[in-house]
């Protein structure tokens, strides 16, 4: 058997064990060993899988996955979450799915302080989803929406993502940055729109508050909404000051947390039990989907799957409009089963030289690619940032809840790509104020 | 069996203790090393490899068996929601007894790994060194505590699935967060 | 027989490298008679700097770009001979020297690469020099007093030595972290103003040299394949590599050369340290060989005083070499062969 057909074999039998209520990370890890083994021989099947999960575990700027995690818990379990839902609920009361369109916007103002998508998740599913829910949100929206919106945070600078692509691409870091801004705001936008454009048409997604609020009442919750914000605002004034680096400011995140639940007094033996527990619960199970992610990408390099479809894209370099077209539904395949570096580090260096053939701009094409590794986030079967989401609300929502409820925003990202391909000024826009 | 249960209970109940530590230690670590960087012009070398090697190894491998306890890694149940419940667990017998043995493949992997890594004495090099080897020893712990959870809950799927055993407990409903509007 | 060989590096997809390894694999291919090819995998795609040597040694891959310093308990003969890095003012001379020693000279870095690694050593090159790069204009030492300063191993002993802090801060951070002045310099070679996009934060750069990294050799062989080749395919394999090393210090050079053109044209300061300073430098630069050697002795490298002369001798040698014969790249090409490379039993 050739290693492209191990390859497509893989990934049948890949779709076989999920369905067979195999774990997910084990789903993943085995199949990749499996296939390392048929290509690559045993020696190198058990050195994959002795070596490979302590290098990609032990590193850095993972440790703000645990650390926004820990943050959000701490917001939850304190309570700093409640004043500032209630706030919304009485300041949105007119809007249709009002405190989904809140959860994006604050999405949007947390990925100004997290420089990775799957952090930022981390941090806003534990303080956004429980209030929703508690105010009877359909679950699937609810999840959804955050799932989601959390991926902003790897287009809405700092992103670790951005600045790997830039170094890979070797264009300005600064420019490739600050290009995501309005693309993420963009994106953010278009998920609000959505929202609320659904809740108008059932609003059993998302019930509005039955009485008139009179101003009094809204005007008087004001005045305790200040944790999260403080919270949100410590981080990114952290980052911008270069007081912290974006993967430090996670431990600030946290550690502010902390002392903004110890002021409240809210700041407990049980919060801290509670907090602790439910963070290493989270980042255990997502890390271990992670590692699965990062062991197919290595099977996916052997196999040369991705190389074989990424090479049809260098045979198109013809026409620049087909071109975009054929990766887009490259990264979207590739995306639904690879993890974000895996896909970047398999499929770039392939395409990159088609791009740079017919006179892309390659900041233009590094938004894109940010772009497609974020849609890769959500969709089945491997959607690191659902996971991340389903660590949060555990066995009360179904993963096919979550997923569902993705669906959705999926289409409206589509409409949000076929923009940002139809408008490259929309992402060029500031990098060009810098010249 | 219960004897079994209690034990790995205590075990998986002690690593979490363990990566506790690791995780409120990352967030001290790193805040006392952002604070002595910007107000003191000092810094604590090694920050970056003990936050890698350890903190980071410890949060995301120790609780594996915990997190199994609780069946908190995820799986897919659309296809076989159809099933009838002793079908299910049956099949959950024979799924987690196929893991629980993958997964000491696993152990037994990186096990061998620590036991190298250990031997040539593993260093990060940094602003200093750090001796990192004895992290190492944290994945075959971690993973093989796992693959007991695993094992033994297999056994106890087979025994619901030939009615030995008691269903498992529904799983809570979202009723406990809905607050009346 | 037909043979295939995986290589793996860790090298960013435009890095100058990866061309002319390409370039390298397909003379390799022709010359073999079609019988030896490739299948590269770059940019950390199978295996990240830290998994390659092992990756080799398990047959994840057969053969990959060794940095020792990601993996320096497992090869601590190879990060002895990386903190000489520090005493490499030419590039050109080391690549040879490094060559030629772990080729012929120093039995432990072969059996280091051979008994641990199960890997024939074929190429290694020194790069370009390590400069600093900071955010403000930096001359003397009294200016690097407590200077928030990114460098590791012997470059964090060296910011110590200065009165500055060093400062740990991911490679992918660093940018950012000039940029907001969570530090104030970084070490890097010329490229990096912009390869990184460092030359947008960091318009200081001091150009006294801090040494040129040798600890990155771009291509060895697991032995399970060298021995499965014929002599043909073997010579196929060792002739190209002349070629493949000159080419890619040069573009090294080169591109150097081009970033201090363009960056200085965009107003970026590129200048020498005040003497204080620059003194300060060359002494410490000196005075490291014994800090080296004490701790390759910690680090259980046998005998290193001899690794440590046998290398003098060899910068001699080449230093001798290079002016004898000249410096042009057919030049250098043609005596990597004869000095080293025709001598490797095929
Ligand atoms: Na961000
Ligand atoms: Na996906």
């Amino acid at each position: 058997m050739s290693s492209l057909s191990i390859g497509i074999a893989g990934i049948a039998a890949l779709l076989g064990l999920l369905a067979l209520r195999v774990p997910i990370g084990f789903a993943l890890g085995s199949v990749s060993v499996v296939g390392i083994l048929l290509i690559r021989g045993p020696d190198a099947a058990l050195s994959v899988l002795a070596n490979q999960p302590y290098t990609f575990i032990a590193h850095w700027s993972l440790s703000a996955v645990p650390m926004f995690l820990l943050m959000g818990n701490v917001a939850f379990h304190a309570g700093l979450t409640r004043t500032l839902y209630k706030a919304a609920r009485l300041w949105l009361s007119g809007l249709p799915g009002g405190l989904a369109v809140a959860s994006t916007a604050a999405c949007g103002m947390f990925a100004a302080a997290s420089g990775s998508s799957v952090a930022t998740a981390s941090a806003m599913g534990r303080i956004a989803i429980p209030e929703m829910l508690r105010y009877r949100y359909d679950p699937g929206l609810a999840t959804g929406s955050v799932a989601v919106a959390g991926t902003l945070g790897s287009l809405i600078p700092p992103s670790i993502l951005m600045v790997i692509y830039a170094i890979f691409a070797e264009v300005s870091v600064s420019k490739a940055l600050i290009a995501g801004v309005i693309p993420g705001i963009l994106s953010g936008v278009m998920f609000a729109l959505l929202i609320i454009v659904r809740c108008k048409l059932n609003p059993n997604l998302a019930p509005m508050v039955r009485d008139q609020v009179t101003w009094h009442e809204r005007f008087v919750v004001l005045a305790s909404v200040w944790p999260l914000p403080v919270l949100i605002l410590g981080v990114i004034g952290g980052i911008y000051s270069g007081i912290v680096t974006s993967t430090e400011a996670a431990s600030l995140g946290a550690f502010l947390a902390f002392v903004i639940a110890a002021c409240q007094r809210r700041l407990t033996w049980k919060v801290l039990v509670d907090s602790v527990a439910d963070s290493l619960k989270g980042t255990a199970s997502i890390f271990f989907i992670a590692l699965g992610g990062i062991l197919l990408s290595r099977f996916m390099a052997f196999s040369g799957l991705p190389n074989h479809l990424a090479e049809v894209i260098s045979g198109l370099a013809i026409d620049p409009l087909l071109l975009v077209i054929v990766t887009s539904a490259i990264f979207i395949f590739l995306g639904m089963f690879l993890d974000s570096l895996g896909l970047m580090l398999l499929v770039i260096p392939v395409v990159m030289p088609a791009f740079e053939a017919v006179g892309t701009d390659l900041i233009w094409f590094g938004v894109l690619v940010i772009k497609y590794l974020e849609i890769g986030l959500v969709t089945p079967p491997v959607g690191l940032n659902v996971y991340v989401i389903k660590s949060v609300v555990g066995d009360r929502i179904p993963l096919e809840t979550i997923f569902k409820g993705v669906g959705w925003f999926i289409v409206a990202d589509i409409v949000t790509l076929a923009l940002l391909i139809t408008f490259p000024e929309i992402s060029l826009f500031l990098p060009r104020l810098m010249d | 069996m219960n004897a079994a249960e209690r034990a790995l209970d205590l075990l998986s109940r002690s690593l979490m203790v363990l990566a506790s530590l690791a995780i409120l230690g990352m967030m001290v670590q790193v805040v006392i090393d952002v604070a002595l960087r910007n107000i003191w012009h000092s810094t604590l070398a090694g920050t970056e490899e003990v936050v890698s090697a350890y903190y980071m190894i410890g949060c995301a491998f120790l609780p594996l068996a915990w997190v199994q306890r609780e069946r908190g890694h995820v799986i897919i149940e659309l296809f076989t929601s159809w099933l009838p419940e002793r079908s299910t667990a049956f099949l959950d017998g024979v799924v987690m007894a196929v893991v629980g043995a993958g997964l000491l493949v696993f152990t037994v992997a990186t096990f061998d790994k620590a036991l190298a890594m250990t031997a040539d004495n593993e260093i990060m090099i940094g602003t200093i060194d750090v001796t990192v080897w004895p992290s190492r020893w944290m994945l075959p712990i971690g993973i093989g505590a796992m693959a007991l959870c695993m094992i033994l809950q297999s056994v106890q799927e087979f025994g619901r699935a030939f009615g030995l055993l008691p269903p498992r407990p529904r799983p809570a409903a979202l009723a406990e967060d809905i607050e009346p509007i | 027989d037909p043979v295939k060989i995986v290589y793996a590096n860790y090298l960013n997809p435009k890095h100058s490298t990866n061309p002319l390894l390409v370039e390298y694999f397909n003379r390799v291919q022709k010359d073999s008679g079609g019988t030896v090819t490739f299948e590269y995998h770059f940019a950390s795609s199978l295996l990240t700097g830290k998994d390659i040597p092992g990756g080799v040694r398990d047959g994840i891959a057969d053969s990959g770009y060794f940095v020792g310093a990601y993996v320096p308990s497992e090869m601590p003969v190879d990060n002895y001979l990386g903190d000489f890095s520090l005493i490499s003012e030419d590039p050109l001379v080391m690549t040879g020297v490094n060559n030629e020693l772990v080729l012929f000279n120093c039995e432990q870095c072969t059996d280091e690469y051979e008994k641990k690694f199960k890997t024939k050593f074929l190429a290694t090159y020194a790069l370009t020099p390590y400069v600093y790069h900071c955010k403000t204009e930096v001359r003397t030492l009294d200016d690097m007093k407590g200077k928030k300063v990114r460098g590791l191993a012997g470059y964090a002993d060296l910011a110590r030595a200065m009165g500055a802090i060093p400062v740990n801060v991911n490679a992918d951070e660093a940018y950012e972290a000039l940029d907001r002045g969570t530090i104030d310099c970084a070490l890097h070679s010329i490229t990096a103003q912009k390869t990184r996009s460092y030359g947008e934060a960091a318009k200081y750069i001091i150009t006294d040299s801090l040494g040129g990294f040798f600890g990155a050799s771009l291509f060895n062989l697991r032995l399970e394949k060298w021995n499965k080749l014929t002599k043909d395919q073997r010579d196929a394999i060792v002739k190209n590599i002349p070629e493949l090393v000159t080419k890619s210090i040069y573009t090294y050079i080169k591109e150097d050369e081009d970033v201090v053109a363009e960056y200085t044209k965009r107003g970026n300061k590129f200048y020498n340290a005040a003497p204080d300073l620059g003194k300060f430098f060359v002494e410490f630069r000196e005075s490291y060989l014994s800090k080296a050697i004490a701790r390759g002795k910690e680090r259980k490298v046998r005998d290193p005083e001899k690794i440590a002369d046998e290398l003098q001798r060899l910068k001699t040698k080449w230093t001798k070499l290079l002016a004898d014969n000249g410096r042009d790249p057919e030049t250098f090409q043609k005596l990597l062969w004869q000095e080293i490379y025709s001598k490797i039993k095929t």
